[in-house]
């Protein structure tokens, strides 16, 4: 069977392999929809040093990433005051872009993405000599329509946040919060900037016994959410006996959103608690390793409840004729679509 | 089970390889040899004519060459699996699971064995050449990263970069009946090892090694482990290539992002440092020496160098990004890409790129270099105005730049190299740096200088609590409170639970490990780091929060009132307990920090505050404990402003 002529049944994978994005560039399923003429075998980008230019013009060779360091395709890269250009610089698929035979000087250099925050660099450029420039993007913190359901671990200390970001992971894994278009898994290493805006530590955000409306309304604001569900996971260690220990968890899925008059309504959507004697002679990395597994059974077990009656169905389906929310960089997991070849007729 | 092989013509499909996520991508398995012959009717003269595209059954890393032959050994790394292919007609000759992702894969064609290793898996396997066949399993303490062999003995060596040393590997013993098998030995290395090139009429072998040293070439003699030299190599030198012919070693460094030509018979001499645009990975040589293909990190250029010339002759862009190359025979370069489950063989580049090239002159400028930058001062603000004094050196005499009054500073087109720059700024000590022209780039470095005079008067308040969780906290809430009670001096926290403020982000280093205060709590020499702190920001003052807590649980009553109890009813048996066991206590501490008066030896100014909580029931979990601890601090805030306004510290 020509690989090329097959229809793509598309099954989403959730893979965070950079190399299969990789093998998608590649992917000459496009052929469908191929251009006239094919494309030369490779463009040398550089093909020849006149003699006669080499000495006069300079070259401008760069490199823009975003904050990940991920390439970004297609941004926009300018030198300020040579607008006459014939076509605007575009990077490739991989983020880099030359410029052969810029005039030398001073310049100021502009990227510009949509995504993106725009960035201004001042270049030297040299005759006769290249440049190399790299250009890190940032994501812009602007408000979105709020349409998605974020589900996020919450934690007033460092090991309780983890294992609050365990369940809410968990409950993704589990299907308790099918994960669909409208629900994004936030990872709150990467909500810093939001929370810098904001102006509150996560765990004051979304302090149950004093709310702050303005506040939680800027974070759906800025990540474009309807509702939130804030995972906890407290625990308890002490001793049981003089040689066991008790370990005790208990956590709870609640739902923060904002009601038709604008107020704030935080509800307990599920709670369940665990309660175990081990030996007492355990390392911290141990405990945490117990305590992650009491995480899972919890996640576990609220999922056999939700069985009949899911709390979130609202949340989790599209309106009819309702378009999926666009997706935001902000996002964390990385969506790859992998289709699986069907025969043709 | 043999596989199906698909032969592609290039043109036709890989140009319209598109990153757009969610086209159809075909599995390599699905094709037949019945359509594929459909789809290249002419199959036959592009194996001869054009480039190709073959497909493997997963993506690779690292392929070598069997030139006599013309042969392909490649690693296949989903598959865990070594395969041998034959160069000419793109059919495989055999595939062997190994059991993991061969990273690194080398041919020693004379004894007929192919050696694969991977960095992940602490080990390597000898398989037969000719059969696939597994000759020997050698266990090693860590992952491999790069290999090389010798024929001519017979070993193969192995570059551990976990264990900081390198492997001495035998050749494996066909004979099944014989003594034990050969096992590898183990010699310790100064660094990680990274490259790794042997050279066989010298009997040394050459070591490129991890870190930003520039002494990165070492020279071992690998019958006893001896360092015999080292050589400068340059910056992460992560592949090399030894060209027997001409006795050089071409160095690839992907720290510096250059090429550095050694000369094997002048003790390792710097022929050549030859600069590139993208930052490499592998390297591959052509069989008369002239051109170097090197391969970019996260990119999909292939960089074409033209070692005569020095310098970068091309950058071809391919599909998909480049990873492993290898050359073979006179005209083809196979070519694996990440993540793409395909060989690619390119046919005559250099003739794409190079016969034009061959009468081009290398530019003017061909050795030369400009460096640019900016001249920092500790807290990352760009100083207004300076010079800088370029050291004289055999060639040109003494030259001063001046820093224009952004900052920058431009040196004047210099040969490549080091050199020394004073760098004499007011209010800032004279310092030197050095700074590397690279040869036909700018190049870009910013100077920091030390810490200098302030500029102006400082005034401000800054806010600096020591470990985590709840003195930033106390910082947080002191910050909100001193803008009230000092609203002309500017408070700054430094460091908050939001983490640092951008202005103080780049000297976080400098309060790293501060030990302010000794036992007598008096200041410490460490003063200097917080008055340098202060200096750049503009701050009188620095308050450091520190917070100290307890936790208890206790459900014994007042034994004053017990005993009471029983003197007064002594034939009721009852103790009263304790109605509220967890007991929660905290610590508020806060050094005031004059930075113009204190100094170290002196006293510390420093100021308390206590919160206490009782609570009933069972024992607080460990958030909700946080918590109350948290409200402590917030109530602490109010006695320290109190103890402040008794007793003024700010009024210096």
């Amino acid at each position: 069977m020509p690989f090329f002529f097959l229809t793509s049944l598309r099954r989403r994978v959730r893979l965070g392999s950079l190399a299969l994005w990789c093998w998608l560039a590649l992917t000459p399923g496009a052929l469908a929809q191929a251009p006239a003429t094919p494309l030369p075998r490779f463009t040398p980008l550089f093909p020849s040093h006149n003699r006669d230019q080499a000495g006069s013009q300079a070259r401008l060779v760069g490199q823009v990433s975003n904050s990940l360091g991920q390439p970004v395709a297609g941004a926009q890269v300018q030198l300020e005051g040579l607008e006459n250009l014939d076509q605007p610089i575009q990077t490739d698929e991989q983020g880099a872009f030359e410029l052969n035979q810029a005039p030398a000087g001073r310049w100021m250099l502009t990227v510009w993405h949509p995504d993106y925050e725009i960035v201004q660099q001042e270049i030297l450029l040299q005759a006769g000599l290249t440049t190399p420039v790299d250009v890190v993007l940032q994501v812009p913190i602007r408000p979105q329509p709020r349409r998605r359901l974020g589900v996020l671990g919450v934690g007033g200390l460092e090991h309780t946040q983890l294992l609050g970001q365990r369940l809410a992971l968990e409950a993704v894994r589990l299907g308790l919060i099918p994960n669909s278009e409208k629900v994004v898994p936030l990872d709150n290493r990467r909500l810093q900037p939001i929370l810098r805006q904001v102006g509150w530590p996560i765990y004051e955000l979304f302090e149950w016994d004093r709310r702050k409306p303005e506040a939680v309304g800027q974070f759906f604001d800025y990540l474009g959410l309807e509702a939130i569900v804030i995972a906890r996971v407290d625990v308890l260690t002490r001793p049981a006996s003089p040689t066991e220990v008790s370990l005790r968890s208990r956590s709870r899925l609640e739902l923060w959103r904002f009601d038709e008059q604008g107020n704030l309504v935080a509800e307990v959507l599920a709670e369940a608690s665990r309660d175990q004697v081990e030996r007492g002679n355990l390392n911290a990395a141990e405990l945490a390793q117990l305590y992650q597994i009491q995480v899972t059974q919890i996640a576990a077990e609220i999922g056999s409840r939700w069985q009949a009656n899911h709390p979130l169905a609202s949340y989790l389906e599209l309106a009819p004729g309702e378009a999926p929310p666009p997706p935001s960089r902000l996002d964390t997991a990385v969506e790859l679509v992998i289709p699986t070849p069907t025969p043709t007729p | 089970m043999r596989w199906q092989w698909l032969v592609v013509l290039m043109s036709g499909v890989l140009g319209l390889g598109s990153p757009v996520l969610g086209q159809g991508i075909p599995s390599p398995e699905t094709g037949s040899p019945a359509s594929g012959g459909n789809l290249s009717a002419d199959g036959n003269e592009l194996r001869t004519e054009g480039d190709w595209l073959l497909p493997l059954p997963s993506s690779a890393d690292c392929l070598d060459a069997v030139p006599e032959r013309g042969w392909l050994a490649v690693g296949l790394l989903e598959a865990q699996a070594v395969a041998l292919l034959d160069g000419a007609s793109g059919d495989p000759l055999w595939q062997v699971a190994v059991g993991f992702a061969p990273g690194v894969v080398r041919v020693d064609a004379a004894r007929q064995v192919v050696y694969a290793a991977g960095p992940h898996a602490p080990g390597v396997v000898a398989l037969d050449l000719l059969t696939g066949e597994l000759l020997q399993a050698y266990g090693l303490p860590a992952g491999v990263l790069d290999m090389a062999v010798d024929a001519a003995r017979g070993r193969v060596f192995a570059s551990l970069p976990a264990a900081q040393s390198l492997a001495v590997i035998p050749a494996p013993n066909r004979q099944r009946h014989g003594s034990e098998p050969p096992q590898a030995r183990n010699l310790p290395l100064p660094g990680p090892p990274l490259a790794l090139a042997y050279a066989p009429e010298r009997g040394s072998l050459f070591v490129g090694l991890a870190g930003e040293d520039p002494l990165s070439l070492l020279v071992v003699n690998p019958d006893n482990g001896e360092l015999l030299a080292r050589w400068r190599g340059g910056n992460t030198p992560e592949a090399m290539v030894l060209d027997a012919q001409r006795q050089r070693l071409v160095v690839l460094n992907s720290g510096s992002q250059d090429l550095t030509v050694l000369d094997l018979d002048r003790s390792g001499e710097a022929l050549q440092r030859i600069g590139l645009d993208w930052r490499p990975t592998r390297l591959a040589l052509s069989p008369d020496g002239r051109w170097a293909y090197v391969t970019s990190r996260n990119s999909d250029r292939l960089q074409i160098v033209d070692l005569e010339a020095g310098r970068l002759a091309a950058s071809l862009r391919l599909e998909g990004q480049p990873t492993g190359l290898v050359r073979l025979g006179d005209r083809d370069l196979w070519v694996v890409a990440a993540g793409i489950p395909a060989l690619r063989r390119l046919v005559d580049i250099e003739a794409q790129v190079g016969e034009r090239e061959t009468e081009a002159q290398i530019p003017s400028s061909g050795n030369r270099g400009v460096v640019t930058g900016r001249v920092l001062d500790i807290a990352g603000q760009p100083v207004q105005t300076g010079v800088l004094r370029l050291a004289a050196t055999s060639t040109q005499p003494q030259q001063t730049v001046r820093i224009a009054a952004d900052g920058t500073y431009v040196l004047p087109e210099l040969p490549a190299g080091l050199y020394l720059v004073d760098v004499e700024v007011p209010g800032f000590p004279p310092t030197s740096t050095q700074v590397e022209v690279r040869a036909g780039f700018v190049s870009s470095q910013d100077i920091r200088l030390p810490p200098g005079q302030p500029a102006r008067q400082p005034e401000g308040i800054g806010l600096l609590p020591d470990e985590p969780v709840y003195s930033d906290e106390l910082a947080r809430h002191l910050s909100l409170a001193l803008k009230e009670l000092q609203p002309q001096r500017p408070v700054i926290l430094l460091k908050g639970p939001l983490g640092p403020d951008p202005r103080f982000e780049p000297l976080l280093p400098l309060v790293q490990d501060l030990t302010l205060l000794d036992r007598d709590e008096r200041y410490t020499a460490d003063l200097a780091k917080l008055k340098a702190v202060g200096d750049a920001l503009g701050l009188r003052y620095i308050l450091l929060t520190h917070l100290q807590i307890s936790r208890d649980y206790n459900r014994q009553g007042s034994p004053l009132l017990n005993t009471a109890l029983r003197f007064l009813a002594p034939t009721v048996p009852v103790e009263i307990p304790n109605f509220t066991p967890n007991q929660l206590r905290s610590r508020g501490v806060v050094v005031v920090v004059d930075l113009q008066r204190d100094r170290p030896g002196d006293r510390a100014r420093y100021y308390e505050a206590y919160g206490r909580d009782d609570v009933g029931g069972e024992p607080l979990f460990e958030d909700a404990a946080a918590g109350l601890f948290r409200l402590q601090v917030r109530n602490m805030v109010p006695v320290f402003i109190q103890q402040w306004q008794a007793n003024n510290p700010f009024a210096g």
